[in-house]
């Protein structure tokens, strides 16, 4: 269902340096009961991006037409809180193909690498080294190489090694999820399922 | 996935085990456990790990008591939390509608009773707590680790020492509160007990217990929401419906209701909730609401007083 397919990267930097970055912020609730996976990026960070009154915070980081880019750069702990896969949906619409922190939360991660979105993981004295270096220069870019795990800070030349599960990483490169894989085991499946003792 | 393919995927989790002994205080409820666990390991403490409850204070939880630490354990992080199987279990899963069907009970007893941890079994991290040292807890900040004991005072510096964390700043300027203040009398608008986490049964009893022969304060506006319609017959059937509207509670239809506030149950822009739910972040409960997370019983305490109060007050009357 993926069928996104994730190679090389070269982008400037969208900051947003704050932790515990949760999910409810991410898209808010009352987004969620849409019937189309489309139109998620409209609402992506909404009550950070509008202020009451209807009209655009130009404080936030999605108003300020000095940074663009396909390469979000978060805080520590990015998408914890509610599982809602339409966090990922909402920040792949908007137009975001990868997300860098520290730290993420674990279901926020693994929707992402089922959504075409990679989460990028560096040591957090190299993510506060990048936030410092947006901050000074918006254009900073990056270079997230998936096949051979390289992220680089292109204007330092800074490089390091980004770890991702195997299997994951063969999904995101080739454009595959799990359905795709475990239907390739359906025979193991339905084997399994007949040996189950319980509620006999 | 569980539809196309009968499967849940799961790459094999780390291994938590959090062994809980001791005799909780009265006024203190499981889920004041699962809240004071969060906050000393913080909300992303359990990241990466499946977390297994054990120990003298968790195996004498009813089984709804159970469930509430169960549930909220993704808050710190988790995958999920398992607590084995024992003859509470086994007796609240006899009282169940699917259980009859099941044509050798016994030989199916048996079968879950294997179901736990080998005595030898290693842990890739494990933890322990002390139940006599928790009180009744409160959240004061934006995510569920942010939390405090009742009578306790907002630290003044992030989990990390850091007093200029830019998301701790932020996160209690949103909440309108400052570092080292104490919450206890601090006035509260909305009062809701329900969800996942807190809308079964028992916790009805527990609120209905303590509010029983009392009005709600006149500052404030109460929901209660049962977890399901089961719930909310069972609260019918045992007069407990009769409780909260002679104090002057709303009960409005089963569901999510207010802990994430997709229908109208929401709170509005600056107004204080304290809220059985789990989650406090920001504009959780409705744009610009301000959550603060506790237990049926401190809940309640609340709804009564019109402000954050001790429920031990209530409790050892």
């Amino acid at each position: 269902m993926s069928k996104v397919k994730f190679d090389i990267l070269e982008s400037a930097c969208v900051p947003l340096p704050f932790e515990n970055v949760d999910t409810d912020q991410i898209i808010p609730a009352r987004f969620l009961s849409a019937t189309s996976r489309q139109g998620f990026g409209d609402n992506l960070f909404r009550d950070w991006r509008y202020l009451k009154t209807g009209e655009k915070n130009k404080e936030f980081v999605l108003n300020n037409p000095v940074y663009h880019g396909k390469v979000l750069v978060a805080g520590k702990n990015f998408g914890s809180g509610s599982s809602r896969e339409h966090a990922v949906w909402a920040i792949f619409d908007y137009g975001f193909r990868a997300v860098v922190s520290s730290f993420f939360a674990d279901i926020f991660m693994n929707n992402a690498l089922n959504n075409g979105l990679l989460p990028i993981v560096i040591p957090d004295d190299l993510l506060k080294k990048l936030h410092g270096l947006i901050q000074q220069n918006p254009e900073t870019k990056v270079r997230i190489d998936l096949e051979k795990q390289i992220f680089t800070i292109l204007s330092s030349g800074e490089s390091v090694n980004f770890a991702i599960n195997p299997y994951k990483k063969e999904c995101m490169l080739k454009g595959l999820d799990d359905i795709d894989f475990l239907l390739s085991m359906k025979n193991e499946i339905t084997g399994y399922e007949k040996n189950q003792s319980l509620a006999k | 996935m569980v539809l196309a393919t009968q499967c849940i995927l799961q790459p094999k989790p780390k291994k938590m085990r959090i062994t809980l002994n001791g005799k909780l205080h009265k006024g203190v409820t499981s889920k004041d456990i699962i809240m004071y666990i969060i906050s000393e390991i913080s909300a992303s403490g359990a990241t990466g790990y499946f977390v297994e409850y054990c120990g003298s204070a968790i195996s004498s939880l009813s089984m709804e008591g159970r469930m509430t630490i169960c549930n909220m354990s993704i808050e710190m992080g988790a995958r999920g939390g398992l607590i084995a199987p024992d003859e509470t279990t086994f007796e609240y899963l006899k009282k169940l509608p699917s259980i009859p069907e099941i044509k050798d009970i016994k030989s199916s007893i048996s079968e879950w009773k294997t179901l736990r941890s080998d005595s030898g079994a290693v842990f890739d991290k494990e933890l322990n707590f002390d139940a006599v040292s928790i009180k009744p807890m409160i959240t004061y900040g934006t995510n569920p680790g942010m939390g405090m004991t009742i009578d306790g005072s907002i630290p003044m510096s992030d989990v990390n020492g850091n007093e200029a964390s830019e998301s701790f700043i932020k996160s209690l300027d949103y909440m309108g509160f400052k570092p080292g203040m104490k919450l206890l009398g601090h006035p509260v608008d909305f009062v809701f007990i329900g969800s996942c986490t807190n809308g079964r049964i028992e916790d009805f009893r527990a609120f209905a217990e303590l509010i029983r022969g009392r009005k709600k304060a006149e500052n404030i506006t109460a929901l209660v929401v049962p977890g399901s319609k089961k719930v909310e017959e069972q609260m019918i059937a045992e007069g407990l419906i009769e409780v909260y509207k002679n104090a002057g509670f709303e009960v409005r239809q089963p569901g999510c209701s207010s802990c994430l506030a997709m229908n109208e149950d929401k709170i509005p822009q600056g107004k204080y909730a304290v809220s059985t739910s789990n989650r406090n972040f920001e504009g959780r409960q409705g744009p610009g609401s301000r959550t603060l997370l506790a237990s049926p019983l401190t809940a309640a305490a609340a709804a009564i007083t019109g402000k954050i109060t001790d429920p031990r007050e209530f409790v050892n009357e």
